[in-house]
């Protein structure tokens, strides 16, 4: 592994750090504003002024994929932040107390995890209606699953380790014991964990958006482009091309980077 | 073993039970009034339909009397009946579901043919040529969504080469023929996620049985090394690849979702989205209820072939 290692871990991570400067500064970055239309310009090939072509209303492709990574990144910040706060919550108190709190715990987290996740969001979605913040939530609660196992199987295991032990016989209270001692073991794994759930809030945000049912035209967001490229194929196959290979190469960015991460922060896990 | 399947069982059915209870709360779960969430927001509220909802789905009534009318409707596999044409729902389902599980499993025996060789080929040829393109395309395969892997197949097979019809689905006893070249793009589509999973554990669990005692002792004894991969490393590199496998099968589930809509494929995602656009929420609902059973189900399945597989899982 090694310097390959190191070489995987900076470059996944220069890329997935570009694609969320691109989000921040697009209004900048972009050559032209991503919803004005231009009849006249229609589904134009490459060309100086717009650097891609131009889509089915004329708007600039460029500016749209630039604009676009805005939508993915929101909601899959805010969804891991959401899943990781309930997870975390879950994991930490199902660990420390045990008993009926770890069983109540642990079991409404099974009950999420009975749901394939695309089915139980579209569901939600049919009935209040799409948004940034519905996606954030509802994709937030089906991924929460994955930290509160991820933190409850640590936190156990931590909970038999003497510094726990020693740190209640010097008379620590709860809150400190959970705070001090058992997050900070946590941590490492969960900034692991938190860089693969984003890979999959993005692929799940992006799908339902591809379906109609997630961010709404005439937002710009990666899913929603590659949906309405596809009536216009043949006539421009750049519309197409470009937003799959940047949410492909996105994904594999950050699934790159969850890797390298965890390789390199828990050596025994490598190759897995 | 029994033991371990009777525990499976009782955990699997108290699941389900959760399942109905939260897909029948859904609704009354969501901030706002039930009627309108099924209406819409952007329809005004029009007294008659409001009134026409209510009694359709009996809101009216105590949310009690609600739920086990629910159960006893299930227990009947009375699916309901939709808000749109107020036919029954069931016949839709049964129609659909089979067409949706068979797209699984083409992709699921897809997935394993051409996965299983192709990380065992690039095992043997290790951090070379070979091995890197293999990891590269599998990592790339994990990572491009189904949607895109569908739309650039559609693009290059359909719009470009004309190999197959860009729609249409054919029931195998019309034209048996014509029916597997109509199910070969959706199925080799959902394929590529799980195929990209299935060659990354072949590959590492083979080098891993590469590395094993039994295989150093079967070379020692002479062995043609034929059998010695045929009888010792694949046999040993074989288990984690089914795990990975039955876990991923549910994922598949999810995966349909876009496939079908890509293809226009009748399976049971079209018509969840179908439904969806039509706000018709018992289809919804209904859905909902036998992909989530079905989800529960298949990991029981799972479950219980990984115990048959490595007893040691039964004693956890």
């Amino acid at each position: 592994m090694g310097r390959w290692g190191n070489v995987r871990l900076l470059a996944s991570g220069a890329i997935c750090s570009a694609v969320i400067l691109v989000a921040l500064f697009a209004p900048w970055l972009a050559p032209s504003d991503p919803l004005v239309m231009n009849t006249g310009m229609r589904l134009l090939p490459a060309a100086p002024t717009h650097p891609l072509g131009t889509d089915e209303f004329g708007r600039d492709i460029l500016s749209r994929l630039l604009w676009g990574s805005r939508a993915s990144l929101l909601v899959a910040v805010g969804s891991v932040t959401v899943a990781m706060a309930i997870g975390t919550t879950l994991g930490l108190s199902a660990s420390f107390f045990g008993g009926g709190m770890e069983q109540v715990a642990m079991r409404a987290v099974d009950v999420v995890v009975s749901f394939p996740p695309i089915f139980l969001a579209m569901g939600i979605v049919a009935l209040v209606g799409s948004s940034v913040a519905t996606l954030v939530v509802v994709i937030g609660i089906l991924y929460n699953p994955q930290f509160a196992r991820l933190t409850f199987a640590l936190g156990k295991r931590i909970m038999s380790e003497p510094f726990v032990e020693a740190a209640r016989a010097i008379g620590a209270s709860n809150g400190r014991i959970m705070v001090q001692h058992l997050l900070p073991n946590i941590v490492p794994s969960l900034v692991i964990q938190a860089s693969l759930s984003a890979a999959a809030a993005i692929l799940l945000e992006s799908g339902l958006s591809f379906l109609g049912l997630g961010v709404q035209a005439p937002t710009p967001s990666w899913g929603l482009m590659i949906s309405e490229a596809r009536g216009y194929m043949s006539q421009n196959p750049g519309y197409v091309a470009w937003p799959s290979a940047v949410i492909a190469g996105t994904i594999l960015a950050i699934n790159t980077f969850g890797d390298a991460l965890r390789d390199t922060l828990d050596p025994q896990l490598r190759g897995r | 073993m029994s033991r371990y399947i009777l525990r499976r069982l009782v955990l699997a059915a108290a699941t389900v039970f959760a399942v109905v209870t939260v897909v029948f709360s859904l609704l009354h779960l969501l901030p706002g009034d039930p009627v309108l969430l099924i209406l819409g927001q952007s329809t005004y509220p029009d007294p008659e339909a409001i009134r026409a909802v209510r009694t359709a789905l009996g809101l009216d009534r105590p949310l009690l009397v609600q739920y086990g009318d629910f159960l006893r409707r299930l227990a009947s596999l009375d699916a309901g009946r939709s808000l749109y044409d107020h036919l029954p729902v069931g016949p839709d389902l049964a129609l659909r579901f089979p067409r949706t599980l068979e797209l699984i499993g083409a992709a699921t025996l897809l997935a394993v043919a051409a996965g299983i060789p192709a990380g065992i080929y690039a095992a043997n040829h290790r951090n070379r040529l070979q091995d890197w393109i293999i990891s590269a395309v599998a990592a790339l395969g994990i990572s491009s969504p189904v949607y895109v892997i569908g739309t650039l197949l559609m693009l290059v097979f359909v719009l470009w080469a004309h190999w197959f019809p860009s729609y249409g689905y054919v029931p195998f006893t019309a034209r048996p023929l014509e029916h597997l070249r109509s199910l070969t793009l959706p199925a080799v589509t959902l394929a590529f996620g799980i195929g990209a999973v299935v060659v990354r554990i072949t590959r590492s669990s083979f080098l891993d049985a590469l590395g094993q005692d039994s295989t150093r002792t079967a070379r020692a004894k002479g062995l043609q090394e034929r059998l010695v991969l045929f009888r010792h490393v694949l046999r040993c590199a074989l288990v984690p690849v089914i795990t990975v496998v039955g876990l991923q099968v549910g994922n598949l589930l999810g995966g349909t979702v876009l496939v079908e809509y890509i293809y226009s494929y009748p399976g049971l995602s079209t018509f969840l989205v179908q439904a969806i656009s039509r706000r018709d929420y018992p289809a919804v609902q209904a859905v909902l209820l036998l992909i989530s059973v079905a989800f529960v189900c298949l990991n029981l399945l799972v479950d219980l072939l990984y115990a048959a597989v490595d007893p040691r899982v039964r004693y956890q």
